[in-house]
């Protein structure tokens, strides 16, 4: 496993849209920090952070869906998974040893991105507060990681590159752009009894809604949500909350691995 | 060892391999010539066990890939005909990735790129290298750790002259140490002068099998090109 993670590391490093990635983060962070320089500050949920949250919940999954994706497909397409067929190694190896490389990769570049667009700030009289950057730092690489993970089970699924684009832009759109719409739209079809369970049912099955309102609450700006989040907020902000975080990555790796194995386990063809 | 027992293989509307059986001892070359869709790569992609063998199957060495895979895939080393490799990869990483799985130490890396005319180009990325290169490159993946059955598609795909010459002493080479070899080409030369065994294939057929009894490899070479043409008209 740690060949292929090597192997996925080195190939995501020496790519110069890698590089992009960088400077495309560091562009995105530095605007949206000077934005705040003449407010007093950014510690809790602003419009800014607002501002911030939405713009990673934008570009952060799409582009770790179709990294993730691609990944895969570009293998199946060069005939790299085949050769790779031919060696005794485990599709679980292969599939976490990938993971693991990409997850290395990106979370790095982020990390990097993150740390100069910080610094760009602060020489420009921002004030930041360790709970905030905590919070945004670790909701972007939360990001990743559920998106890295959704875009390696879409890459076994598709045949093509061209079909991992096609279905990591339907997925994202679906997962990001139209689900408040859709989830408003369904929940005023349902009787009004239904309405709580089915909206805590939403926010379990989206990933990133979940992070979200995860992330909104530990900044204690879950009054936001209204009354039918109250639940959820005060089991968030207990003891419990981050512990629930870490089952619900838990399973969902586990869950998403598993269905991700077996579409590939039908690749190999035996 | 290789025994392939009624193997075939059909597509949603056409039939790549009809039922084909096949040994091949120790130390025995076999090589597959035919036209275009013939089903050479198919069969050897279904004894390197990535293909689906229908209701056959493939032994190497007494072991079904469908009852123990690992030391199966253990046994083989698989040329593949069609193969982008990572560009971006350093040729020694390369080689030293793939030696990673059947634990191939480093210096047996660096035998190969010597032995293969790579190490002038050792540290430099897959990007840079001729077809050929990548080819020899391609081969030294399969032949890195010594494997008892050595399955080629269309190795001399590329090559220059000078290396097919070499491409052939290290065929013999290989043989004469018991490894099995099973390999496609369009160069008769080379099938004369390595093979024991050649097996015409035509729409999934095999429609002949000539056993090589010549002792100049030259008599051997005409007498396959006569076939191949008496094939094509």
């Amino acid at each position: 496993m740690r060949n292929l993670w090597l192997s996925e590391w080195k190939t995501m490093t020496r790519q110069r849209s890698y590089y992009l990635f960088l400077i495309l983060w560091v562009l995105v962070f530095s605007l949206l920090f000077l934005l705040e320089r003449n407010n007093a500050g950014l510690s809790s949920f602003t419009n800014v952070t607002g501002t911030i949250v939405n713009i990673l919940l934008y570009l952060l999954p799409l582009f770790m869906l179709i990294i993730g994706s691609f990944s895969i497909t570009n293998e199946l397409e060069s005939g790299q998974w085949k050769l790779l067929c031919t060696y005794p190694i485990s599709i679980p190896a292969y599939f976490f040893g990938k993971f693991a490389g990409l997850i290395t990769a990106q979370a790095a570049v982020f990390t990097f991105s993150f740390g100069i667009s910080m610094a760009i700030g602060l020489t420009t009289g921002i004030q930041l507060s360790l709970p905030w950057i905590l919070g945004i730092y670790l909701f972007s690489l939360l990001l990743i990681y559920v998106f890295l993970i959704l875009g390696l089970l879409l890459g076994t699924v598709a045949q093509t590159r061209w079909k991992a684009l096609i279905s990591s832009v339907s997925v994202w759109f679906f997962l990001i752009m139209i689900w408040p719409t859709a989830l408003i739209a369904i929940l005023g079809l349902v009787p009004y009894p239904m309405i709580d369970p089915l909206m805590k049912l939403a926010m379990v099955l989206n990933p990133a809604e979940f992070l979200r309102i995860f992330l909104i609450i530990q900044w204690d700006s879950g009054a936001i949500f209204g009354g039918s989040y109250d639940a959820v907020v005060h089991l968030f902000q207990s003891g419990a909350g981050w512990g629930m975080l870490i089952g619900y990555m838990i399973a969902y790796l586990v869950i998403v691995f598993s269905v991700s194995i077996l579409f590939l386990r039908r690749r190999r063809f035996l | 060892m290789i025994d392939i027992k009624n193997v075939s293989k059909v597509f949603k509307h056409k039939t790549a391999l009809y039922p084909f059986s096949l040994t091949a001892e120790d130390g025995e070359c076999i090589v597959l010539c035919g036209g275009n869709g013939a089903g050479k790569s198919t069969l050897l992609q279904m004894i390197a066990g990535i293909s689906a063998t229908g209701d056959g199957t493939v032994l190497i060495n007494h072991v079904d890939i469908k009852q123990n895979r690992k030391q199966y895939v253990s046994f083989i080393g698989y040329m593949p005909d069609e193969f982008f490799a990572q560009e971006t990869l350093i040729v020694t990483e390369f080689l030293t990735f793939y030696g990673s799985f059947r634990k191939v130490s480093q210096s047996r890396v660096m035998e190969v790129i010597h032995i293969l005319g790579l190490a002038a180009k050792k540290d430099e990325m897959i990007k840079h290298l001729s077809k050929g290169m990548r080819q020899r490159l391609l081969f030294g993946q399969a032949w890195l750790a010594n494997p008892s059955v050595l399955i080629l598609d269309e190795p001399t795909n590329g090559l220059d002259p000078y290396w097919i010459d070499v491409f052939i002493d290290l065929l013999k080479k290989i043989k004469q140490s018991g490894t099995t070899i099973i390999f496609s080409t369009h160069m008769m030369d080379v099938a004369a002068e390595v093979a024991d065994q050649v097996i015409f294939m035509e729409n999934g057929r095999m429609t002949e099998a000539i056993r090589n009894d010549h002792v100049n490899p030259k008599q051997f070479m005409v007498e396959l090109l006569g076939r191949y043409r008496q094939k094509e008209e």
